[in-house]
């Protein structure tokens, strides 16, 4: 196999680097006026952003997550996203109004459905608190299909440049996909094509700081459709 | 964690910024001394009691006979034991000795074993069998700062107080038989880090809040032992400066323990 | 330290393994070598066989030593029984609590614990075979493993010791230089920001042979330093399909 390309530099806690750098909380710190990395990462060949290596995923609004319900309590459920931080999802009332009813008045199904222990939910967060638990929103169930834990870091990569890699996962294999910031994946379909998916997906984990990758995996995709596993 | 504790701690901080410390002391200025020895004189073979600025710690050494490593068949033995009991803080907990108490008698010991002040080849009763063994256990009784110092100038004070029991027709026979050999006197140093400066003999809101710390031994000639703890750093060159503080502070201490 | 002067540490001027007085052992890292841990590093150091790995952060048990602004960082130094000459027993002893300690206290210099309020960090460190020095190679190879788990750190943390032996001041001791030698300086030293982190000793060392000991573990540590960062960014050269 040929050498494939990094696609920038990688590097180390303590290394310098640039000052135009824009980084993420836990990225880099500034100290005597020099910024510094303080994770594995790979620095783009810009030299303006810095993307963490691995490390475990921490709660940010906005973000959609896919989690697995651990605990039902009486007025909300605990979801298990694979991160030292839980989400908080809160049970509609029963007796409210609200409960079922969407902000514009509108019935809405899904918000009356009620989870169990092992249930698959992909939330949105709209809230982190400062000690990084969080609430969740907008529940939706993922029923069947298989649930896949990849480097939260990776995921990006899995989804691709606005969804690019994602939409060749899809539709060369016409299965459902969903990923979830916090690093788990959803896959459901045909059980032989659900394999080639997550073969895919561990395959883009372990070579997210390549170049020409959405190339490769959509190769990789057609040989083995066609060859079958 | 005592509250009061924790809001100390930055009192502490910019109190040393303006060169002050909470109890008036300079930076260089170790606390008052008062050793006690022969405290336990009906049933140890040695023992003192120090308090360094309210840090009390009692030691007590008992002399027992037992068999010599199988590789030093004609060297006496030595065993360091320390326990931070829950009189002495309302922090300490009761039950086994967890890592500070460890590392207490650990770095207590290195200072004692490393320097050769017990002359361990005079202790032999019977070659590669029968050997004196030196147990010497730290009793802390109130916790005030620098447990390491007070620790260490109870271990030697009380050494100087051991005596050896007889042996005889192969039962120890609690009377006095002669001295513990010794052949010198070591002397420990601890100094704390705050910011980016050093404070020699730290009371107990100095540890708290401090960066660092180092433990220096000497027998004032030689290193014997060192420890750096806590979270913070030295550089190297203010280890070495507090190498030689130390040394200079060896002999004002050892007139002390006479 | 034995002092014993039935063994000749020093020869001609030479060291019982042919080193130079401030010369390291051979020393392999590995980075990434365990695939359940969120991070890990496999080391060898002379005979030393070293592996660490890290888990977290991840959530904090026992729940009452739970911290609300930072993450509680565990360390365990631990020898595997066959690790030593005379089979060791299983289980914590007083000497590897105090490195346990020792260890933490000097990787807490870095970590940046604040952004992961009430979690808990793992790092674990087993010596599977022992050759003298394994507390800086436990240290080494823990510094590695928390970079592989991607936890922020400020920089990675080398340790390396110096000592005495037959009258000379040397660097890594070996095994025979460390149990009949007159002197023992464990030293974690990170070189850019000139910090010691780590620091013990035992023995009869005169100031000046104090200050050229630390001298040489600087200088270790320097070396080691660069060993540590090229074994991560290796691990990212790799290609395989």
């Amino acid at each position: 196999m040929s050498e494939t390309e990094i696609r920038g530099e990688i590097v180390a806690p303590g290394d310098e680097l640039g000052k135009d750098l824009k980084s993420r909380d836990a990225t880099a710190y500034m100290e005597d006026g020099v910024l510094k990395s303080s994770v594995m990462g790979l620095v783009n060949k810009k030299g303006n952003s810095i993307i963490p290596l691995s490390g475990v995923y921490l709660p940010k609004e906005g973000d959609m997550v896919i989690g697995v319900v651990e605990r039902v309590l009486h007025n909300k459920y605990l979801l298990n996203i694979d991160s030292p931080y839980k989400v908080i999802l809160e049970m509609p009332r029963r007796n409210d109004r609200r409960g079922g009813y969407n902000q514009r008045g509108g019935y809405d199904r899904q918000r009356e459905e009620t989870y169990v222990e092992g249930d698959i939910l992909s939330v949105k967060i709209t809230y982190v608190d400062e000690v990084k638990d969080s609430k969740g929103t907008g529940p939706r169930k993922l029923h069947g299909g298989r649930l896949l834990f990849i480097n939260a870091k990776k995921v990006p990569r899995v989804i691709g440049n606005k969804k690019s890699m994602l939409t060749i996962l899809r539709d060369k294999t016409g299965c459902r996909i969903a990923v979830g910031q916090n690093g788990l994946a959803w896959v459901s379909g045909d059980d032989e094509k659900i394999n080639i998916v997550v073969d895919a997906i561990l395959k883009i984990e372990r070579e997210s700081h390549t170049s020409g990758l959405t190339d490769r995996i959509s190769e990789y995709l057609e040989e083995k459709l066609k060859n079958g596993r | 964690m005592d509250i009061d504790q924790e809001l100390k701690k930055h009192f502490i901080a910019r109190l040393v910024e303006n060169g002050r410390r909470i109890d008036g002391r300079k930076f260089d200025e170790v606390r008052e001394l008062k050793v006690e020895t022969n405290i336990i004189d009906s049933k140890a073979e040695g023992s003192a009691l120090v308090n360094l600025g309210g840090t009390e710690v009692l030691c007590g050494v008992k002399v027992i006979a037992g068999e010599p490593w199988s590789d030093q068949p004609d060297t006496g033995i030595l065993m360091t034991g320390a326990e931070l009991v829950p009189i002495a803080s309302p922090e300490f907990e009761a039950g086994r000795p967890g890592e500070d108490a460890i590392e207490l008698a650990r770095v207590v010991d290195r200072g004692i074993r490393e320097s050769k002040m017990i002359d361990f080849e005079k202790l032999v009763i019977k070659s590669g069998e029968k050997v004196w063994m030196v147990c010497v256990d730290l009793h802390v009784l109130n916790h005030n700062g620098n447990l390491l110092d007070a620790s260490s100038m109870a271990a030697v004070a009380a050494l100087k107080t051991t005596w050896l029991p007889k042996f005889e027709d192969g039962a120890v026979v609690r009377e006095k038989s002669g001295d513990l050999p010794l052949k010198k006197d070591v002397v420990s140093c601890t100094y704390v880090k705050i910011g980016d400066s050093i404070l020699f003999d730290p009371i107990l809101d100095e540890e708290f809040g401090m960066d660092a710390r180092l433990t220096v031994v000497t027998d004032g000639k030689e290193v014997n032992a060192m420890q750096k703890g806590g979270t913070g750093f030295f550089r190297p060159d203010e280890i070495i400066n507090l190498v030689d503080t130390s040394m200079s502070n060896y002999k004002k201490t050892i007139k002390k323990l006479k | 330290m034995g002092g014993n002067t039935d063994i000749e540490l020093i020869k001609n001027g030479k060291r019982l393994d042919g080193r130079k007085f401030d010369e390291l052992r051979d020393i392999k890292i590995e980075a990434g070598r365990l695939n359940r841990a969120d991070g890990s590093c496999y080391l060898e150091w002379g005979n030393n066989k070293v592996i660490a790995a890290v888990y977290g952060p991840r959530e904090m048990h026992p729940k009452h030593l739970q911290e609300n602004t930072k993450a509680v960082l565990k360390c365990r130094y631990n020898m595997a029984p066959f690790s030593v000459d005379d089979r060791k027993r299983p289980g914590p002893d007083r000497r590897s609590t105090e490195i346990s300690k020792v260890i933490r206290e000097a990787l807490e210099r870095v970590v940046f614990l604040n952004y992961y309020p009430m979690s808990g960090i793992d790092v674990f460190m087993e010596i599977l075979q022992a050759d003298a020095g394994t507390r800086c190679a436990a240290l080494t190879a823990a510094s590695v493993a928390l970079a592989d788990a991607g936890i922020p750190m400020r920089d990675i943390v080398p340790a390396c010791a110096a000592g005495k032996a037959g009258g000379e001041v040397i660097l890594d001791l070996m095994k025979e230089e460390d149990n009949y030698g007159e002197g023992d300086l464990p030293l974690a030293y990170i070189p850019d920001r000139d910090e010691v982190v780590l620091l013990q000793l035992d023995g009869e060392f005169s100031k000046a042979e104090l200050k050229k000991a630390m001298d040489y573990a600087k200088k270790g540590c320097k070396e080691i330093y660069k060993l540590q960062k090229e074994a991560l960014k290796k691990r990212y050269q790799k290609k395989k399909d």
